[in-house]
């Protein structure tokens, strides 16, 4: 294989292998602060116990992510030096600014893992605002990068180095907020929608209800917000999408040629070559409608983009669909888990409720790599949109394939290790503290 | 002073506060190797209990290291990515190694995997120090930059080693409440420390061949008396069982490796290739990341001094 094809399959593993971790960094300090607060509000002593399971689970996801991620630092370098070399300066603040974020995250992150009894109260609090805080604006510095890289901000040269001589501007790059608001969402709707998943699980199984009835009151609320809100911060992103990238939203929804009244294709299996759309579902006009907010606006097709610069069509749109999908489905379900939460004061008890919570804990992770996938191909061919192809700043160094079989392999076993671990944790039976205490809620 | 200067200084900074902490954190699971005798159980159990709140967070260093490096030095640090591949990606997977084994043996409770993620972790907190040392002594070689293994390489990645073991050893005997239990860390030190004199020892008599320039700068002059100086007088304060001062004294030797090592590169950063002055970035980025730096040192410093803290009187309770 060709070396910058394989440091595309490098960087992607390690990407798609770090995000699910970094989700939960972000999320699952969210989800501990509401179990200790519920734990100090009810005195209900299994949210104590809740948040205390939580807090062995956050330790182990952190290490892998913070290793993961430290991997991916790494790697920017290794597998990209001439991408380094020409914008290192203009990213460089802002991974800067994601290291001081990472170490209060670090560092707070030892407080409440291992301080508690250490700490006072407020103390302790404040460590767990300060962690779940930090989570989101690393999350959010480092996708400030990708958005950079997405659509660039006009930059200065300096010979072949950009930079900004006013380096914040790198901020105002078009799709940081969109893209921002729509990762910080994902992140709450992953991290409440598995953890919601893994305690449907055991409820199906016929385990202690009073105490993983209770997980869900503290998983729902912040997972089906999160869903309700991503397909709303979904379609802004496609606007801007639109407005800057309109190869990307070409291919993901494989539109071949410029026209008004656009129609949105659901499902289909476009043909690159001839252009043609196969067992695909047209909506008329909503592709114009889902871009530019009006019916009759036009849309531009791939036939405007050079073929040199066209984004991969299939597996876009493949991904465009799942993540869509997907979407739909999180937000009708907690639709309907709002709505009878609001109504009965209860979440629904419904066995087929609780199948659909475990394929929502699948599909929300799904959805979020899916996500990645269209962000990245559709940045295709370049590393920076107009600026830097990536063949041109791939590394030169040969004999990437053993470099790549090693981390797969090694993904794989951490991987496999992490799941184990948790599953070890979740077997702990609960203690006889529920047996005391009256159900919540009924 | 140059902002370019002024950047590596703060780089150096980062650096020194790596080894300090991420350095010990390595040492840690040196010891955890080596734990023997009746007492190896309570050894691990020390080691682990003081490694596991803040490894996360001394391991953070070397991300900001990092991430400095190439935002004010992206030539540089390009070339020295390229140079130094292989070394680095064996890096990156002692760190995973060492971090990831180290957690999953703490919340494992099956001995037989408990055991062998024990291994690993050991195995990644030797490699990973070795090469940081190895990697330095590349970096200040007066020939193209890659890590061709001689005699210098190989003795600066064995003083680093030797180094990091020194400093949790010395940290370790202090927070053991035990007496045999600090008895063996205090032995552990003195060992440590007289390999380290011996590997810098070899490392200088090497260094006139391949850094010729960089031993009538330094080789003689003040970091080598006072490494050597602070060395003797750790070893010294061991032997007396004045714990709280060799910690400290172990702690300035280390800063003056790092410093010294970071004076002996003056201006170069890659050899034959980049200069601080040539491979600077832009003067609104340097700017901005000195900024950035002031206002990660007031948030970040008091948050360490928490954390430390709090783990600290920890350990002077004995728990
Ligand atoms: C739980 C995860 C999740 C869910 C349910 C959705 N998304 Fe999403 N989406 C992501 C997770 C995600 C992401 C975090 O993976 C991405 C990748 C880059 C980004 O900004 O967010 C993303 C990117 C992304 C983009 C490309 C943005 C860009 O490149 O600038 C668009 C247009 C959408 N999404 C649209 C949607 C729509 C219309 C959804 C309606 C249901 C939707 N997303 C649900
Ligand atoms: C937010 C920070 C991110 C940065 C800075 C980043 C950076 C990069 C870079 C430099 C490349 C190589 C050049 C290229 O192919 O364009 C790349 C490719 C890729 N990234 Fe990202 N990425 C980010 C997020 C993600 C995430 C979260 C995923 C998860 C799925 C991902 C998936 C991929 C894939 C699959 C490729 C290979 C694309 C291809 O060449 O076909 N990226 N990314
Ligand atoms: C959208 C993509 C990304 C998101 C949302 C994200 C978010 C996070 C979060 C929240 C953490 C904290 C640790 C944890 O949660 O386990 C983390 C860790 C880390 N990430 Fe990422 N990250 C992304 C991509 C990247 C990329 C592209 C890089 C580098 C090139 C990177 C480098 C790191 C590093 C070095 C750490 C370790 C920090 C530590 O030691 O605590 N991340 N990431």
């Amino acid at each position: 294989m060709e070396t910058a094809t394989l440091a595309r399959a490098q960087m992607g593993l390690s990407l798609a292998f770090h995000i699910v971790f970094a989700a939960f960094g972000v999320g699952l300090p969210l989800l501990l602060v509401v179990a200790e607060a519920l734990a100090d509000r009810t005195n209900d002593p299994r949210y104590r116990l809740l948040a205390q399971r939580m807090a062995k689970g956050t330790a182990i996801l952190f290490a892998v992510g913070a290793v993961s991620g430290t991997v991916l630092s790494l790697e920017l370098g290794l597998l990209w030096p001439a991408f380094m070399r020409r914008f290192g300066e203009v990213i460089g603040p802002l991974f800067a600014l994601e290291g001081v974020a990472f170490f209060l995250e670090a560092i707070f992150l030892g407080i409440v893992l291992y301080g508690r009894a250490l700490v006072s109260r407020r103390v302790y609090r404040f460590s767990g605002v300060m962690v779940a805080l930090s989570g989101a604006a690393s999350a959010g510095f480092v996708t400030v990068v990708n958005a950079f890289m997405n659509v660039p901000v006009p930059v200065q040269w300096d010979g072949e180095r950009a930079f900004l001589d006013q380096p914040w501007l790198v901020f105002t790059a078009p799709s940081a907020a969109t893209q921002v608001v729509h990762v910080l969402l994902s992140s709450y709707a992953v991290t409440g929608f598995v953890m919601a998943a893994v305690h449907g699980a055991a409820l199906l199984r016929g385990r202690e209800p009073g105490f993983h009835r209770l997980a869900l009151d503290v998983a729902l609320p912040i997972g089906a917000s999160a869903a309700l809100l991503l397909p709303l911060s979904g379609d802004f992103s496609a606007k801007q999408v639109t407005a800057h990238q309109p190869w990307k939203l070409a291919a993901m929804e494989a539109h071949f040629t410029t026209k008004a009244c656009a129609p949105l294709l659901i499902g289909g299996l476009p043909d690159e070559a001839t252009g043609a759309v196969r067992f695909g579902l047209e909506v008329p006009c909503g592709l114009s409608v889902l871009g530019k907010g009006d019916p009759a606006a036009v849309i531009t097709g791939l036939d405007e983009v050079p073929v040199a610069e066209r984004p991969p069509v299939t597996r876009m749109h493949l991904a465009f669909q799942v993540m869509v999908g997907a979407g739909s489905f999180l937000a009708a379900l907690s639709l309907f888990a709002l709505a009878v939460r609001w109504r009965k004061k209860q979440w629904p008890t419904q066995r087929w409720f609780l199948f659909a919570l475990v394929a929502a804990g699948v599909a929300a992770p799904l959805a979020m790599e899916a996500g990645w996938l269209v962000t990245e191909w559709g940045r295709q061919p370049y590393v920076v949109r107009g600026l830097l192809l990536t063949a041109d700043a791939a590394t030169r160094v040969e004999g990437l394939e053993a470099r790549l079989a090693v981390f797969s392999g090694l993904y794989v076993f951490l991987g496999v290790t992490v799941v184990g671990l948790l599953r070890g944790l979740f077997r702990e039976p609960e203690p006889t503290l529920s047996a005391k205490v009256v159900p919540h809620g009924a | 002073m140059a902002p370019e200067v002024a950047i590596a200084a703060v780089i150096v900074g980062g650096l020194v506060f790596y080894v300090l902490g991420g350095g010990a954190d390595f040492g840690g699971g040196v010891w955890d190797l080596l734990a023997s005798g009746p007492r190896r159980h309570e050894q691990r159990a020390l080691i682990e209990a003081s490694i596991g709140p803040i490894w996360e967070a001394n391991h953070v260093w070397f991300i900001f290291v990092f991430v400095m490096l190439f935002s004010a030095f992206p030539p540089a640090f390009a070339s020295l990515t390229t140079a130094l591949f292989t070394p680095l990606t064996l890096y990156a997977l002692g760190l995973v190694m060492r971090g990831s084994a180290f957690t999953f043996r703490h919340y494992d409770s099956d001995p037989v995997r408990r055991r062998r993620f024990g291994a690993l972790f050991s195995a990644a907190s030797i490699l990973c120090p070795f090469l940081l040392g190895a990697m330095g002594a590349a970096l200040v070689r007066e020939q193209p930059l890659s890590l061709s293994l001689d005699l210098f390489v190989v003795a600066g990645g064995a003083f680093m080693l030797a180094l990091v073991a020194a400093l949790a050893a010395t940290y370790l005997a202090l927070a053991a409440q035990e007496p045999v239990l600090r008895e063996s860390f205090r032995r552990r030190g003195i060992v440590s420390l007289v390999v380290a004199g011996v590997a810098s020892w070899l490392a200088l008599a090497a260094a006139s061949d391949v850094a010729p320039q960089l031993v009538a700068r330094v080789g003689r002059g003040l970091p080598a008396v006072a490494g050597t100086l602070f060395g003797s007088v750790a070893v010294a304060m061991l032997v007396m069982r004045r714990y709280r001062a060799a910690r400290l004294v172990v702690g300035a030797l280390t800063a003056t490796v790092v410093i010294g090592w970071a004076v002996a590169k003056g201006e170069v950063l890659v050899w034959g290739e980049h200069t601080l002055a040539s491979s600077r970035a832009h003067p609104a980025t340097l700017q901005v990341l000195l900024v950035a730096s002031v206002v990660a040192a007031a948030v970040v410093l008091p948050s360490l001094a928490l954390l430390f803290s709090v783990f600290g009187r920890r350990a002077a309770r004995g728990a």
